[in-house]
């Protein structure tokens, strides 16, 4: 009982200890804050890229792409793990307006083509979601009634329309009717050149039926067109008719590394029955991924810069240390006489180190709860005081029309509080511990003896 | 001189005063460690994108420049402009004959006036230990079409550690590439090269470029071999000028080019339209904040030192009461009691930057090197150039911004000092040395 009446009392009556609250308090202060942007964006960042791959990809590097694609689709759907799974073409494509623009851009560049079956693209991806015009409709995705020879085109909203202040996408009312001339180089199975002489390229026209906004950078890059149409641009409808990835979705009890693993096996399996069938080969070349690994050029980026954010955090908290240490330091050699006294009634060594490290613990906790109440509350107010500062200063955190971000995230994760309060509370009790030793090993007879007194 | 003695007598005695200089120094080095690779990243988009489009863009309203060399000779002889050349960009699609094929950006550049803005021998695998001047000649292929390939189009490099394989790159030269662009009037133009040279920029974007003489890409874009056009000009100026200077500048040359324009093509002259780096790489204005947010979280958490200082000082002059009396007692002033303390903070400020400068240098200069460590013992990829745009780290320290670090860190000891001085100041011997 006494340890606690103390520990309470030195923290009140010693004012140099509210240094060391202060310390706790302005760390756990920032890094809450700076943690829950950084990690909101991150976590926002990888669940969109989680939305636009599914769990597990099948794919080949190459652009030739692989056979028997649809075999092992209808394979996958009988497992129990799958809940379903849409064949992807991924290549690329010169594109360029062919007609007069409705409130469109221009677009004459080389873009990203993705062929896809809109429904089963939408059992595994998001991209029902991300439709503007045909909201959670896919069936209605290449769907366009202006021209009936056209097949539709989805294009990244990011090329098409420009974002305002807050970071929303400045969409007309009324749909924008124009076509466009696609071009892709089409492969044999073999990897030659599918068309030789003049026209190496394939090229066909299509009509805008919609655009997606999914939040990642393939809102800027991408163009989505009819799974059918992108195999014949590519070269890839001849027998046996070829794509170059297979997205996953498993049910949701299924374990990323369970179900990558089953089907993993499965597709071995799958190789070596075909072991012997037409353009076999290009089955060898296929990798079965996590989406996590699928994507890890992309999702590593923001976690290496959240862990290298943290790793500078960590070398702050060598700072907090040492202030904890002097302050403890400095109450330990003022409070000798009472540590002489309270050993000379029979308090034991090992009582005075719980007393000194409880009276950190007290510290630690006493800062964390200052810091994460002041944290919590800026972050309540986040996007308002940014509001604020934008209105009248014309300073934004992030330029809305650089960043695809909305408003700046603010909830905070209790996973990461709770590290962040056991950071502090190691912390302080790092930097009480010598002290702490020291008052431990003063001795009665040298601390109240009448010339020190 | 007594001040002086007792500086370094404390310096030496207090231990604890270790802390607060190691505490110093570390976030001074992290400040600078932060700001130089923060600007030296920013500081190196920059020159890529002064060698890619100069630090303004000449657009000419009418698409091309009939006879832009006149325009260019005249751009040189101002004293402002330290190079100017033409240029031309566009897109297309690459088939290699490792069957894949690429998305790249294509370049037309004029190799005699384009190495003022790029110094392209040391980028060239094949050219860049020839004492011959470079060019697009393709060994054995003397009547063929030749480029420079991007490595990045050539190859992909190792996913662990992020370099390419040069000896493998290098067999692609010689080989023919095929080439899917946008030509005269707007038409698919599918065009044969040979690979001259791979070209490594220690840039993302350009070493995914593939480059062709300008005279070529006008070729491919117009369709005819009428020299003296070029799509657009870029300029390089001297340090000291600005960019509303620039734009005057460029608008007289420009004037007084087209008067003096009187041939058969001198009705394709129109107005030309001017585009600053700052209009066309509007993310550096978007980084430089971020560097300022950065350095601002940092600093706030740096601020603890000073509550650091304070309670080291505060005891320092806690346990040297005596000291403070005696010497107060000999004659010396309150302030000089005072002078003692902030000269010390000032001094324990001083040590630590000299420090944290040391510190920050040897992670700065060598943080590729670290880099490395780290991938080799956790596996662990922090740099990636497909992810930062550039092949390697910045490692220059960005002194221009060590001075107002240093001041900051020493105005902060001083801070710290601030209150336990003013105590030493107050005082006050005949309580200090009475004998009870």
């Amino acid at each position: 009982m006494y340890k606690a009446i103390l520990a309470i009392r030195y923290l009140f009556k010693r004012r140099i200890s509210y240094f060391s609250l202060a310390a706790v308090a302005l760390c756990v202060f920032v890094v809450l804050v700076v943690i829950t942007v950084l990690s909101g964006l991150t976590s926002e960042f990888k669940k969109n890229t989680y939305r636009s791959v599914g769990d597990c990809v099948i794919s080949t590097k190459s652009l030739v792409g692989f056979p028997y694609y649809d075999e092992f689709i209808s394979r996958l759907e009988k497992e129990s793990i799958v809940q379903a799974a849409s064949p992807v073409i991924k290549n690329y494509a010169m594109v360029k307006s062919t007609e007069s623009l409705n409130g469109a851009p221009y677009i004459d560049r080389t873009l990203e083509v993705m062929g896809v079956e809109p429904i089963t693209y939408s059992r595994v991806t998001g991209f029902a979601d991300w439709l503007v015009y045909n909201k959670a409709d896919a069936q209605k995705a290449f769907t366009q009634s202006y021209d009936a020879n056209a097949p539709g085109c989805v294009m990244g909203i990011g090329f098409l329309f420009q974002r305002d202040s807050q970071g929303q996408y400045i969409i007309p009312d009324q749909k924008p009717t124009f076509k466009v001339e696609i071009s892709c180089v089409p492969l044999t199975a073999k990897g030659a050149l599918a068309n030789v002489g003049t026209t190496v390229v394939n090229t066909k026209d299509f009509a805008f039926s919609d655009c997606a906004k999914s939040g990642i950078s393939i809102d800027w890059k991408t163009i989505y067109l009819p799974f059918d149409q992108v195999q014949i641009l590519c070269g890839m409808g001849m027998e046996p008719k070829r794509t170059n990835e297979i997205f996953i979705k498993f049910e949701p009890d299924v374990k990323l590394s369970a179900g990558c693993q089953r089907v993993s096996q499965l597709w071995r399996g799958f190789v070596e029955e075909k072991a012997d069938a037409r353009y076999a080969n290009l089955l060898g070349k296929v990798k079965v991924q996590s989406w996590k690994i699928y994507s890890r050029d992309i999702v590593a980026v923001a976690e290496t810069q959240q862990m290298l954010m943290i790793m500078c955090f960590a070398m702050i908290a060598v700072i907090t240390v040492f202030i904890v240490f002097v302050v403890f330091y400095m109450i330990v050699s003022h409070k000798s006489k009472d540590i002489g006294i309270l050993k000379s009634v029979g308090v034991s060594s090992g009582n005075i180190l719980v007393l000194f490290l409880s009276f950190a613990f007290l510290v630690a906790v006493l800062g964390s709860i200052i810091g994460s109440l002041c944290g919590w509350q800026f972050l309540v107010y986040i996007n308002q005081i940014e509001d604020c500062m934008f209105e009248r200063f014309g300073i934004q955190l992030f330029d809305r029309t650089i960043y695809a971000i909305g408003d700046i995230p603010n909830v905070i994760d209790i996973k990461v509080l709770a590290g962040i309060i056991i950071s502090a509370i190691a912390t302080c009790l790092i930097g009480a511990v010598i002290p702490s030793w020291q008052a431990a090993r003063l001795k009665p007879i040298e601390t109240l003896q009448v010339n020190q007194l | 001189m007594l001040k002086l003695f007792l500086w370094l007598r404390y310096l030496r005695k207090k231990k604890i005063v270790l802390l607060s200089i190691a505490a110093v120094a570390l976030s001074v080095a992290l400040m600078i460690v932060v700001d130089s690779l923060f600007t030296g990243y920013i500081e190196a988009l920059r020159k890529s994108a002064v060698a890619n489009i100069g630090d303004v863009s000449i657009f000419p309203s009418r698409g091309k420049v009939p006879q832009y060399e006149v325009f260019l000779d005249r751009l040189a002889q101002l004293e402002e402009v330290e190079a100017a050349a033409p240029f031309g960009f566009g897109g297309g699609l690459l088939y290699l004959e490792t069957a894949d094929v690429r998305e790249v950006a294509i370049q037309g550049i004029e190799i005699s006036t384009d190495i003022k803005f790029t110094d392209w021998k040391p980028t060239l695998l094949r050219q860049k230990n020839s004492a011959e001047p470079i060019n697009f000649e393709v060994p054995g292929y003397a009547k063929t079409d030749g480029c420079w390939l991007g490595i990045n189009v050539a190859a992909e490099p190792n996913e662990k550690t992020d370099d390419y394989d040069l000896e493998e790159v290098k067999k692609l030269i010689g080989k023919e590439v095929i080439l899917t662009t946008t030509g005269i009037e707007k038409k698919r133009k599918v065009v044969k090269l040979r690979v001259a040279d791979i070209t490594s920029t220690q840039t993302y974007f350009g070493d995914k470029t593939l480059y062709i003489p300008l005279k070529k890409l006008n070729e491919i874009t117009w369709g005819d071999l009428e020299p003296g056009y070029s799509w657009e000009t870029k300029v390089k100026f001297r340090d000291s000028v600005d960019e509303a200077s620039m734009r005057n500048i460029i608008n007289n040359a420009w004037e007084q080019f087209v008067r003096e324009q009187s041939g058969p093509n001198s009705s394709d002259i129109g107005s030309i339209r001017i585009r600053s780096q700052l209009e066309i790489y509007e993310w550096f204005a978007e980084l430089q904040k971020q560097l300022a947010i950065l350095m601002l979280i940092f600093g706030i958490i740096c601020s603890v030192v000073v509550l650091l200082i304070f309670c080291i000082f505060y005891m320092i002059v806690e346990t040297k009461l005596k000291d403070i009396a005696v010497i107060k007692s000999c004659g010396a002033t309150s302030g000089s009691a005072a002078v003692i303390f902030l000269g010390f903070g000032g001094c324990v400020g001083l040590v630590g930057c000299g420090l944290g400068i040391i510190l920050g240098y040897v992670i700065t200069t060598n943080i590729n090197t670290i880099e490395e460590w780290i991938r080799v013992i956790f596996g662990l990829k922090l740099w990636r150039s497909s992810s930062y745009m550039l092949n390697t780290i910045p490692n220059q320290i960005d002194w221009a911004a060590v001075w107002p670090i240093i001041i900051i860190a020493v105005a902060g000891c001083c801070l710290g000092a601030l209150i336990p001085a003013i105590v030493a100041a107050r005082t006050r011997p005949v309580e200090i040395l009475r004998y009870e």
